[in-house]
């Protein structure tokens, strides 16, 4: 891609967010609408956006795995898990704990997984998407318990479920803003070592890698970032599968291209939809998860079904 | 330098190796041959370093295998699997420079001497022409190259090979043991071989050891090894030997 035409993306992409800032079912916003409201939403979205593809992008390189994504290894039933412990504690919605059990529970779900695959010894891929699997349809059957017992029909679990970039208070988004650096960062650093764990472990321990200590700072750093996503905006599906494809289409497979372009066209991608999402029907908000759902599942279709020799 | 001393090996009760003893020099090629199952990889999956909880020692220029750390022992050792597997399309020119990965730091770049020694590597084994192209896209003996490539990049002086020549044509096994040989002699590497085609080992190979049921059943020269005997021993069948030109045993199926 030549230097005008990068030029020319750069700016449309502000253009766009710019719009997106404006846009909503009240109209051109007021001060206090667009500082209380506003800002925030597209500050939430983008970080959910780049946390959920960056951290989809390490997924699928540490886990070898074209299909991966964040919540692959149980991060998303965690959080589900965690929102129904809050409530049926009795936590208030938008308090400090809330937020910080949603966050846990959806961080230890992974660090579980990974800790049950390595029951066997050494971590070996398929043990560890194995144990995603089980952690997730566990968890999956306490949440339809809790689902089943609960007389009334719990609307902030379902729309939690169906994601949605709801107002959030700046404090949680920003607390999310540093979460999400801290997962981002290892994750950037270590990108070297993850292209070579690409080649299977014996061979990167014979390229010098130590594979279990890349393996575990890349999974925790992935952990936060998707726990960071999940607490702003629930479970919001495709994402984090098909930006780091179209990415790597693009930029090709180094993990750092990948990672970084992941980061900018997650968190864009997701704030166009969700201000998609907020206008398209002037009476109510679709839930953002089912617009990158429909969106997605098609293009990764056409991503699937085509073979290459060179990059774009 | 490799030397193996007394390596054993069991998984659960059953003896994978037995009491292993295996010298090599700078610069030779040592074939190992056997049937499958025989304990051929586990051997060289020991000798690399890879495989940890096995008895007796491994030395790597005459120390313990176990003092090196995963760095070091990069540097000293190159492993070529029989397969490997690229989830995501890397070029060529990407999976050669990971070679130069022990040489820096984690959280460097790749620096002027590493694309150097890559552009090396690239005319030692003539396939400059396959810089960009996708590794996944090449034919097997373009792959194998790739990855004897990226081993001399990283400058080791051992290299342990499983099967390079497995997936090849004629033309192809013939031109990767050439390649082999030259790097054996130029450059003092040691190759250790593992394959199943016994006239190539025969042919080009220094020492030839055979592995039966994970005992060492015989280890020599060519001619010491390569004969009705030992095959019949090592793999039941029934040969004829003819000797070579170049004065180098043949097998040939009764």
């Amino acid at each position: 891609m030549n230097q005008k035409y990068k030029i020319t993306i750069l700016i449309s992409i502000l253009i766009l967010i710019i719009l997106a800032l404006l846009v909503g079912p009240s109209g051109f916003p007021s001060a206090e609408i667009f500082f209380n409201i506003r800002l925030p939403r597209v500050l939430a979205g983008l970080i959910i956006g780049g946390a959920l593809a960056s951290s989809g992008s390490i997924m699928q390189g540490v886990l070898r795995n074209p299909l991966a994504e964040p919540y692959i290894l149980g991060a998303s039933s965690g959080a589900l898990l965690g929102m129904i412990v809050s409530i049926s504690l009795g936590i208030p919605y938008a308090s400090v704990f809330y937020y910080l059990i949603i966050f846990l529970f959806s961080f230890f779900a992974t660090i579980l997984a990974y800790f049950i695959s390595r029951g066997t010894g050494t971590t070996n891929i398929i043990n560890l998407i194995l144990a995603g699997v089980i952690v997730n349809i566990f968890v999956g059957a306490i949440i339809l318990i809790f689902f089943f017992l609960s007389a009334k029909e719990n609307f902030s679990v379902i729309s939690f479920m169906m994601g949605q970039v709801s107002e959030k208070t700046f404090p949680v988004i920003i607390t999310c803003a540093i979460i999400f650096i801290l997962g981002f960062v290892p994750g950037l650093i270590l990108s070297k070592q993850t292209d070579i764990l690409m080649l299977g472990d014996k061979k990167a321990t014979e390229l010098g890698v130590n594979t279990e200590k890349v393996r575990i700072i890349m999974l925790l750093s992935s952990a936060l970032m998707t726990s960071a996503s999940v607490v702003l905006g629930g479970l919001i599906g495709f994402v984090g599968l098909i930006i780091p494809h179209i990415v790597r289409m693009f930029v090709g497979p180094l993990q750092r291209n990948v990672l970084v372009g992941s980061l900018f066209s997650g968190a864009v991608f997701l704030v166009l939809v969700d201000a998609f999402s907020r206008t398209i029907l002037s009476t109510r908000e679709i839930p953002v998860g089912i617009i990158t759902a429909l969106i997605g599942a098609p293009f990764f279709v056409w991503v699937l079904t085509r073979k290459r020799d060179y990059y774009l | 330098m490799i030397n193996l001393k007394n390596i054993s090996y069991k998984i659960s009760g059953k003896e994978i190796l037995q009491n292993i003893f295996i010298h090599t020099k700078n610069g030779d090629i040592l074939g190992i041959a056997g049937q499958n199952g025989s304990g051929k990889t586990t051997l060289l999956n020991a000798s690399s370093g890879f495989l940890k909880n096995h008895e007796g020692e491994v030395l790597i220029d005459g120390k313990n295998i176990k003092i090196y750390n995963t760095k070091q022992l990069a540097l000293k050792i190159s492993y070529l699997p029989a397969e490997i597997y690229l989830p995501y399309d890397f070029t060529v020119n990407q999976i050669v420079l990971m070679g130069r990965n022990p040489h820096i730091k984690a959280w460097q770049d790749y620096n002027k001497k590493d694309f150097k020694e890559v552009e090396k590597a690239f005319t030692v084994l003539n396939i400059s022409h396959l810089k960009n192209r996708v590794v996944n896209n090449l034919s097997s003996g373009e792959k194998q190259k790739v990855f004897i490539a990226q081993a001399l990049c990283k400058g080791s002086k051992i290299l342990l090979l499983d099967e390079p020549t497995s997936h090849l044509d004629i033309k192809n096994q013939v031109e990767i043991f050439k390649i082999l040989k030259t790097l054996a002699t130029k450059q003092k590497i040691t190759c250790v071989i593992v394959s199943h085609d016994i006239n190539l080992l025969s042919k080009y190979c220094h020492k030839i050891a055979i592995l039966k049921e994970g005992k060492l059943l015989t280890i020599g020269t060519p001619k010491e090894v390569v004969t009705e005997d030992n095959i019949k021993k090592a793999y039941q069948i029934k040969t004829e030997i003819f000797t070579s030109e170049k004065n180098k045993p043949q097998i040939c199926i009764k």
